[in-house]
């Protein structure tokens, strides 16, 4: 689930980032080729200016075609220089519309026009004034005078045709003529003389006019430069702005491309880093699996047989023995029953076996904490298995360095390790020794380290077969299990136990020359055990008179249970009803005011959980109600809650009897408060509490803070008046539930005597405690928390003083 | 990036003065984690398991359940109702009884984790809750 989630939103990541990277990209893209854009439109020339220094060039073309005209009078020049007026009057008609939308130049392209237009008249004027026909027309004149002269001559001289006189008159008229030409030609040249002088003047004037025209065209076109040249500069800059620009975007945009390259990698990286140690976890998780699934085969079909092997001789000899054909003696009649009790032992050490299997898988193995002598312990389990030693001619040799180690522990733990780990070197010697060892040593914190071994020197376990020997369903091989039977699971069962007490354990051995098995575990230092532990001790009892008369129930689907039970109560002379199942119970409680009653858990119908609540609730005073629990999950969940005791099945006699005798004999059960309340006497200046906690949390609300006193106290006065009306009710139970509401806060406060002596009322169960000592502890925890109560309210009412 | 995201936790827890202080540390620590992040935050806090029922959201991120509660009620009974309508929601366990049976019970029924009452209690609580802000802010 946790690697599909991750993979969704490694997806959801990268298309993410794809599209970012596109949009990145898009709005990049948008804003360079803005940017080109602009340089290319700031980078193109001013068209109008060129125009006009085109205009300008025509305008010096059209000069050069007069001039050359002028000099060379061909024709074509004076065509040139027509053509280029036109030229120039289209030029203009461009550049008007050009500078449609731009008044100012609008106005210089005006003023142009003019200064144009006043040069073509310059320069026409120019060409008329710098006529090349002035000569001819003086020599026309000339050639007209003498005509004139020609024609009179010619009138006068037509009557008149002889001699000398002739000769005479001719000479005096040829004088005349001369004169005449002389006289004409000297007016025609003072006309001329007059004319190139008033052409000069007129000549002159138009070429400075030209000049000025030019001047104002030239500081017009500089003007016009001069403006383009700054209008340059500053598109120049603006080019180069836009530039810079793109140029920081490109980079951002590189920038954030690798970055997201980068978290794109890591992404990928972690994924397949993620990916690898899924694949490698499932791997094991498969391999655990199989080999598990491979050690359940084995166990299976090795249980299957251990379990036949003593079934097949209960039935054999029940069936031998119930036969009214067989003639067997007392002597054999006996020694068969003996053989089927030491065939039930077997198949409940088994089953035992992999109950604690089951529970130390659930975790539900708890450890307790009591003060034992552990060399006493240990002497317990030599004497047990003295004798099963002897009989394999072992020699069972215990070595200890001291006398007695009081240490806080679990003894029943220590014992079932021992007796497991004792109990396989017997197995598995014959004709040989087992010795136990221990010893001991005070580590830093305070505490004991025992060591202790045990070695035989029996048939020992295969180096390869060393390192599996702790697992669960393992033995050292098939041939093993099928010669001296077990579940495999002994091995794994003790060390973990080990384990869970902080301890650990270790193996050494040889195939045929034994084993040695080290264990240490740490204990705390205890205290010298109170003379013998007080559990019910049947002995002490008469149980006899206890349960003479008394009213018993048993309750139990099972015919066979309920037989098993009645002929363990019937000896006693008790009146016992039977019930098979939790509705047939309550009706019959519903009648009858029982003493004791013993409940199986699951049954059709009603099943016991149900039936003991509603029979707890008919009565004032509930009827104690004994859970026969075969110490399933299920069942051990609810059973710690309502019933008064757990009798796990199977159950022996002695331990039936004795959680009867402990539930009827209401003075059996004796508790030494005065170890719980070792400070019994509170001292009034002894607070008892600590409030920095809570001064922490508040974080300087001094409301907040308040606050939590007012509900403290208020809580803590309810829960125990409270408790007060179910103590007088007898409701254990319910004393136990506000027990359990009212411990947390105390804990907080630190307020650490408070806190013992509710939970002291929270476990009453495990207490064992009487109405009378409820009583007492209810006492104590109301007069302490009135003390406590009291400090509390002083130092609030001190706070708001202050 | 996602918008605004609420983060609904809910407590229910039977013993008032519990109740209060375990909600004034679970407000400071969400406080403390939702800084600079895009987070609303809800808190809801029943000490009655009826009104748990009654109110409790879809939508809760976490809930911390005392495993303890009134009238024969554990949270292994909360931890089933709750994952009847929610899959997704972080349901927390708080116990001060190390009684491994019931703890392995409430995980077995679907509790995503177990909080003792303890000297860490809050730790662990800041770091489920940093968690939970830093999947929201994804």
């Amino acid at each position: 689930m946790k690697f599909f989630k991750y993979e969704i939103s490694s997806i959801i990541l990268l298309t993410g980032i794809f599209f970012l990277v596109i949009l990145t990209g898009v709005y990049v893209n948008r804003k360079i080729s803005t940017t080109i854009e602009k340089v290319n439109v700031q980078a193109a020339p001013d068209n109008r200016l060129l125009l006009m220094k085109s205009l300008t060039g025509t305008l010096t073309e059209a000069e050069n075609n007069l001039y050359s005209f002028n000099l060379t009078k061909d024709k074509t020049y004076l065509d040139d220089f027509y053509k280029t007026i036109r030229n120039s009057e289209k030029k203009l008609t461009r550049l008007k519309n050009m500078s449609a939308d731009d008044p100012v130049f609008k106005s210089q392209v005006d003023t142009f026009e003019f200064f144009v237009f006043e040069k073509f008249k310059i320069l026409d004027s120019l060409m008329l004034t710098q006529n090349q026909y002035r000569v001819t027309d003086a020599l026309n004149v000339v050639q007209e005078k003498i005509d004139e002269v020609s024609a009179l001559e010619r009138a006068q001289n037509e009557p008149k045709a002889k001699g000398l006189s002739i000769f005479k008159r001719k000479k005096n008229e040829a004088n005349l003529k001369i004169t005449y030409f002389k006289k004409e030609l000297e007016e025609i040249r003072k006309m001329e003389s007059y004319k190139e002088i008033t052409n000069n003047s007129i000549e002159l004037g138009l070429i400075q006019y030209d000049r000025f025209i030019m001047k104002k065209i030239a500081q017009m076109l500089d003007r016009l430069e001069k403006r383009e040249r700054m209008a340059i500069a500053r598109k120049s800059e603006a080019a180069g702005q836009a530039a810079k620009d793109a140029k920081k975007i490109t980079i951002i945009f590189s920038v954030f491309c690798s970055l997201l390259l980068l978290l794109i990698f890591y992404t990928i990286i972690r994924y397949i880093r993620k990916n690898n140690e899924y694949k490698k976890i499932l791997k094991k998780a498969k391999q655990e699996s199989d080999e598990l699934a491979e050690a359940k085969v084995r166990f299976l079909s090795n249980m299957s047989h251990e379990l036949r092997t003593p079934l097949n001789s209960i039935i054999g000899f029940t069936d031998l023995l119930t036969n009214p054909e067989s003639k067997l003696t007392n002597e054999q009649r006996r020694e068969k029953l003996g053989i089927i009790q030491k065939s039930a032992q077997l198949l409940l050490k088994l089953l035992n076996n992999i109950l604690d299997h089951t529970k130390l898988q659930a975790n539900k193995i708890e450890f307790e904490k009591e003060d034992f002598d552990i060399i006493l312990a240990v002497r317990e389990v030599f004497q047990i298995l003295e004798e099963s030693a002897r009989v394999k001619n072992n020699q069972l040799i215990l070595h200890v360095s001291t006398e007695s180690l009081h240490v806080k522990g679990d003894s029943f733990k220590l014992k079932q390790i021992l007796l497991n780990l004792v109990g396989n070197a017997i197995k598995f010697t014959e004709n040989g020794t087992i010795e136990i060892n221990l010893k001991f040593e005070s580590n830093e914190a305070g505490r004991y380290l025992v060591h202790m071994s045990v070695n035989d020197t029996g048939i020992g376990i295969a180096s390869d077969r060393l390192e599996h020997i702790f697992n669960e369903f393992e033995q050292e091989s098939m041939h093993t299990s099928k010669e001296y039977g077990g579940t495999g699971l002994g091995l794994n069962i003790t060390k973990t136990l080990i384990e869970l007490q902080g301890g650990s354990i270790r193996v050494n051995s040889k195939k045929g020359q034994g084993t040695t098995f080290f264990f240490s575990i740490p204990y705390e230092h205890g205290k010298v055990a109170q003379a013998p532990v007080e559990t019910p001790v049947p002995a002490a009892i008469d149980i006899t008179q206890l349960v003479k008369g008394r009213k018993i129930m048993v309750v139990d689907d099972e015919p066979f249970n309920r037989k098993l039970l009645s002929s363990l109560l019937n000896p006693y002379d008790v009146e016992l009803y039977e019930a098979s199942n939790g509705e047939e119970a309550f009706e019959l409680a519903r009648n009858i005011q029982f003493d004791l009653i013993l409940m199986d858990i699951r049954m059709p119908k009603m099943n016991g959980i149900d039936a003991t609540k509603q029979i707890k609730a008919l009565q004032p005073i509930p009827v104690p109600i004994v859970a026969l629990s075969a110490g399933s999950l299920e069942d051990d969940k609810n059973t710690a809650f309502i019933f008064d005791a757990v009798l796990p099945k199977p159950f022996k006699n002695d331990h039936l009897l004795a959680v009867i005798s402990k539930l009827l004999d209401k003075n059996t059960s004796t508790l030494d408060l005065n170890l719980v309340l070792a400070e019994d006497d509170d001292d009034e200046n002894d607070k008892h509490y600590d409030l920095a906690n809570l001064r922490v949390m508040a974080q300087g609300s001094q409301e907040f803070f308040d606050e939590m006193l007012e509900l403290f106290i208020r809580t803590s006065k309810e829960g125990i008046s409270q408790m007060q009306g179910y103590l007088d009710e007898k409701d254990f139970y319910a004393m136990s539930q506000i027990a359990h509401r009212i411990a947390a806060p105390c804990k907080h406060l630190e307020a650490n005597k408070m806190y013992a002596l509710i939970k002291l009322i929270e476990n009453y169960k495990k207490n064992a405690f009487t109405y009378e000592e409820m009583k007492f502890v209810l006492e104590k925890l109301k007069s302490h928390s009135k003390q406590l109560i009291a400090n509390l309210e002083a130092e609030k009412f001190e706070e708001k003083s202050i | 990036m996602s918008g605004n995201q609420i983060l609904r936790i809910v407590i229910l827890e039977d013993n008032l003065f519990y109740n209060k202080l375990f909600s004034r540390k679970i407000e400071q620590l969400v406080e403390k984690h939702k800084v600079g992040k895009n987070i609303s935050f809800v808190l809801d806090s029943f000490n009655n398991y009826s009104e748990f029922l009654n109110n409790f959201n879809k939508e809760t991120n976490i809930a911390f359940v005392d495993f303890n509660l009134d009238n024969n009620f554990s949270g292994i009974d909360v931890i089933k109702d709750i994952r009847n309508v929610s899959f997704d929601c972080t349901v927390i366990i708080i116990s001060d009884a190390k009684n491994n049976y019931n703890l392995y019970h409430c995980l077995y029924e679907g509790a995503s984790g177990i909080v003792l009452k303890n000297d860490t209690t809050f730790d662990l609580c800041s770091y489920l809750i940093e968690e939970q802000i830093k999947r929201l802010a994804i």
